[in-house]
C-alpha cells in the first residue's frame, strides 16, 4: 500500500509551522519497520497546497493532511475523515469551505479541494483524514509554541499507528 | 454627493490589495484607484549582508516566483564579481527561468483566470473557481495541472526544490545537470507542449466572445517595456531593454543595465506599490506596460517553431488591450517548453564547469532578467568588505501599476452606470487586475490573504455600503 502524508503551513509563522514538523518527524521515522505490512509512505512538506499535489494524491491508497488551524480549540487535535466532508458550499469551518473565495482565490486550496479535483479529474477518491491542532500562536518565529512542540511526536506517532492499522484492515 | 466604491481585497491575485472607484458628484465613476496594501521591504534588510547571500536571500521575497528573483539577483552578482559566467550555466540557468515562467503562466491562466473565461464574468461566484472549471471541462482543469506541475518539476531537478530552490548561485550554478535529469525533463516535454498548443487553439477560439471586455479591459495606447534579444527575438534572460508604442514605433533600446536613465519611479499615497514612469514622457504619461503581453509586443519572433506560428495569429490582435495577456501566456508558456527542450539538446549543457569564482571587483552591479509577469531589476552597491549598502528593485508588477489603475478606471466607466453594482460588474473589474496577473508578494515584497470587501464611501469618508464575500 502507498501512502501520502501532506504536512502544510508556514514554518515562518510560529504555529503554523506544526505540519511541516510532523511530517518531518514521520520522514525520520520511515527507517521504522512497516515493510511487514508492504506499507510505502510518501511524506510531502509544503508552504502551501496547490492543485499539482493531485497527481500525487492520484497515485496513494491514502492521504493524510496535517495543518494548524485557527478553528480548533487551542492545543486540541482534531481528526477529519474526509471522506465524510462532501464540499461544503459555506462550511463554518474555513480549512473545510471549498466554495467561498477565500479559499480558491489564489494558488492555494485545502485539502477537501484537492481531494474532490482528484475526484473529478482523475476518478480517484482515495480515503484521506485531516488532522489539524489547534494553534497557539501565528506570529513570525520559525518556533512552535511549546505546547504544539511536545504534540509533534505524539501526532507522528498516531499517523503511523493510523496507517499500520489500515494497512493491516486492507489486508485481512 | 461623490461617493467611493471600494473593492477589498481583490480576489484570485498573489498578494493583498483593494480597489476603490471614485464617483463624481453626478455618481458617475471618476477614477478607480488600485491600492496595494501590504509592505515588507526587502531593499532596507539587505543592507549589510554579504552580497553573495543576495541571491538566496532575495529568493526569499516570493514564494510563486522565487526563480525570477534568484535570476535577477544573481546576474547582479556576477556584475559585481565581474565575472563571464560559464556558458553552460547560462543555458541552465535559462532553462529554470524558463519553467519558472512556464509554470507561473499556468497558474495565472489556468487556476485563475480559467474560471471566469470558462464559466463566465457573470457566473455564480461560489462556483467560478478551479472546482468549478473541473467539473465544466475537465481536460482544461487537467491541462493547467500538468504543465504547472512540469514547470515546478523541472525547477525541483534543477534547483533542488520547488520553491525557493537556491542553485542559481554569484558566477553561475551550484551543481551540472545530470544525463538522467536531462533525459527525464526531455521525455515529458512533449506532452507539455502539445497541451500548450491544444489550449492556445481552444481559447483563441474563445477570444469572440469576449470582444466588450477587449474593447475596454485596459485597452488604451501606450508603450510597452521588456528584454529582446539582439536579433529582436523573444528574449527572458539577457538583451537589450526596448520601450516602443502600440504601433511598435521603438522609443528607446539601451543596454538593459542603463535602465534608470529612462525608467523613474513615482510614489503614490494610496499604495505601496510604486509606480515607475518612462522618465522623457514625464509622470504619469510615461506609463508602459510589461509581461507577456509587451514582450510578445516587442519581440519579432519566438525562435522556436511552434510558438512562432501562435505568434504569427497574435500579431493579428490589437495588442493594447490587457485582455490579451491571456492568450500571450499560453504562448509564452508553447515557447518557454519548446525552449528548454531546444536547451537541453545543446551539446555543452551536461558541461561540468558551470561556476566561475571571485571575490568582488566593483562597487555597483545589475540585474535585469524576465520574470513572468515582467522585467525584473536588482541594483546592488556593495562596500570594500563587500556588504550590501543599497539596493533597489524595480519589480514586474510595479511597472504595470500605471497601466493597472488606467485600466480598471476605464473598465469602471464603461460598466457602472445608474449607481449599479452588480457581482458581474465587480468581478469584471477584479478581472482587469487579473489579466496583468500581478504579484503582490514581489512588487511590494511581501504576502497576505484575499477575499472580497466592497464599500462605498462618500466625499467625507463616510461608509455608505459595505458587501464582503
Amino acid at each position: 500500500m502507498h501512502w501520502l502524508v501532506i504536512g502544510f503551513g508556514n514554518d515562518l509563522a510560529g504555529d503554523d509551522g506544526f505540519g511541516i514538523a510532523v511530517a518531518e518527524e514521520i520522514e525520520k521515522r520511515l527507517a521504522l519497520d512497516l515493510a511487514e505490512n508492504e506499507i510505502t509512505i510518501e511524506v510531502i512538506a509544503r508552504r502551501i497546497l496547490a492543485p499539482e499535489l493531485i497527481e500525487n494524491i492520484t497515485t496513494a491508497d491514502g492521504v493524510i493532511f496535517i495543518d494548524a488551524s485557527a478553528d480548533v480549540t487551542d492545543g486540541k487535535l482534531q481528526r477529519i475523515n474526509l471522506q465524510q466532508t462532501d464540499m461544503p458550499q459555506n462550511s463554518a469551518d474555513s480549512k473545510l469551505d471549498c466554495g467561498s473565495s477565500s479559499m480558491l482565490m489564489s494558488h492555494h486550496c485545502n485539502p477537501v479541494t484537492l481531494m474532490q479535483l482528484s475526484h473529478t479529474l482523475y476518478d480517484r477518491k482515495p480515503p484521506a483524514w485531516l488532522y489539524a491542532v489547534g494553534a497557539f500562536d501565528f506570529s513570525l518565529s520559525e518556533n512552535l509554541s511549546g505546547e504544539l512542540a511536545a504534540l509533534v511526536p505524539k501526532v507522528a506517532d498516531q499517523i503511523i499507528d493510523q496507517i499500520r492499522k489500515h494497512a493491516i484492515f486492507e489486508k485481512a | 454627493m461623490s461617493k467611493i466604491i471600494t473593492i477589498d481585497p481583490v480576489t484570485r491575485i498573489e498578494g493583498h490589495s483593494k480597489i476603490t472607484i471614485h464617483l463624481d458628484e453626478q455618481g458617475e465613476v471618476e477614477e478607480a484607484l488600485f491600492h496595494v496594501t501590504q509592505l515588507r521591504g526587502f531593499e532596507k534588510f539587505a543592507e549589510g549582508r554579504p552580497f553573495h547571500e543576495m541571491p538566496s536571500l532575495m529568493a526569499r521575497i516570493c514564494g510563486i516566483c522565487p526563480v525570477s528573483h534568484l535570476v535577477a539577483s544573481a546576474k547582479a552578482c556576477d556584475m559585481l564579481m565581474s565575472v563571464r559566467i560559464p556558458p553552460t550555466a547560462v543555458k541552465l540557468r535559462r532553462i529554470i527561468n524558463l519553467a519558472q515562467i512556464a509554470q507561473s503562466h499556468a497558474l495565472s491562466f489556468f487556476y485563475l483566470s480559467s474560471p471566469d473565461l470558462l464559466l463566465g464574468m457573470d457566473s455564480d461566484p461560489v462556483k467560478r473557481n478551479i472546482v468549478g472549471v473541473a467539473r465544466e471541462n475537465p481536460e482544461l482543469a487537467r491541462s493547467g495541472v500538468q504543465l504547472r506541475a512540469l514547470g515546478q518539476e523541472i525547477i525541483e531537478i534543477l534547483g533542488g526544490k520547488k520553491i525557493h530552490p537556491g542553485w542559481v548561485v554569484p558566477g553561475g550554478v551550484s551543481h551540472a545537470l545530470t544525463a538522467e535529469n536531462r533525459d527525464h525533463i526531455l521525455k515529458k516535454l512533449p506532452e507539455a507542449i502539445e497541451i500548450a498548443e491544444r489550449t492556445i487553439v481552444w481559447f483563441s477560439s474563445q477570444l469572440q466572445k469576449f470582444t466588450e471586455e477587449i474593447a475596454v479591459f485596459a485597452n488604451f495606447p501606450g508603450l510597452f517595456m521588456s528584454l529582446v534579444g539582439n536579433n529582436g527575438e523573444l528574449e527572458t534572460y539577457d538583451g537589450r531593454l526596448r520601450l516602443a508604442d502600440d504601433q511598435g514605433k521603438v522609443v528607446a533600446d539601451i543596454p538593459a543595465e542603463e535602465y534608470k536613465s529612462i525608467v523613474d519611479e513615482a510614489i503614490n499615497p494610496h499604495s505601496y506599490l510604486k509606480s515607475p514612469y518612462y522618465k522623457p514622457q514625464g509622470y504619469p504619461a510615461g506609463l508602459y506596460r510589461v509581461g507577456p503581453l509587451a514582450r510578445l509586443h516587442l519581440a519579432q519572433t519566438c525562435g522556436t517553431p511552434k510558438a512562432d506560428l501562435a505568434m504569427t495569429e497574435f500579431k493579428k490582435l490589437d495588442h493594447k488591450s490587457a485582455f490579451h495577456y491571456h492568450l500571450a501566456r499560453l504562448i509564452e508558456i508553447l515557447y518557454a517548453f519548446e525552449m528548454i527542450e531546444q536547451l537541453l539538446r545543446d551539446s555543452e549543457i551536461l558541461d561540468s564547469h558551470v561556476r566561475a569564482h571571485a571575490a568582488a571587483n566593483a562597487h555597483e552591479g545589475f540585474g535585469i532578467s524576465e520574470a513572468p509577469r515582467g522585467t525584473l531589476m536588482h541594483h546592488y552597491k556593495i562596500d570594500d568588505n563587500g556588504l550590501i549598502i543599497y539596493a533597489d528593485l524595480v519589480i514586474a508588477t510595479g511597472h504595470n501599476s500605471l497601466a493597472m489603475n488606467k485600466g480598471i478606471t476605464q473598465a469602471a466607466k464603461h460598466y457602472i452606470k445608474n449607481h449599479k453594482l452588480t457581482e458581474g460588474i465587480l468581478n469584471r473589474i477584479e478581472a482587469v487586475i487579473r489579466t496583468f496577473d500581478p504579484c503582490l508578494s514581489c512588487s511590494t515584497h511581501a504576502v497576505g490573504q484575499m477575499a472580497l470587501d466592497i464599500q462605498l464611501i462618500d466625499a467625507g469618508g463616510t461608509v455608505l455600503d459595505r458587501v464582503v464575500r
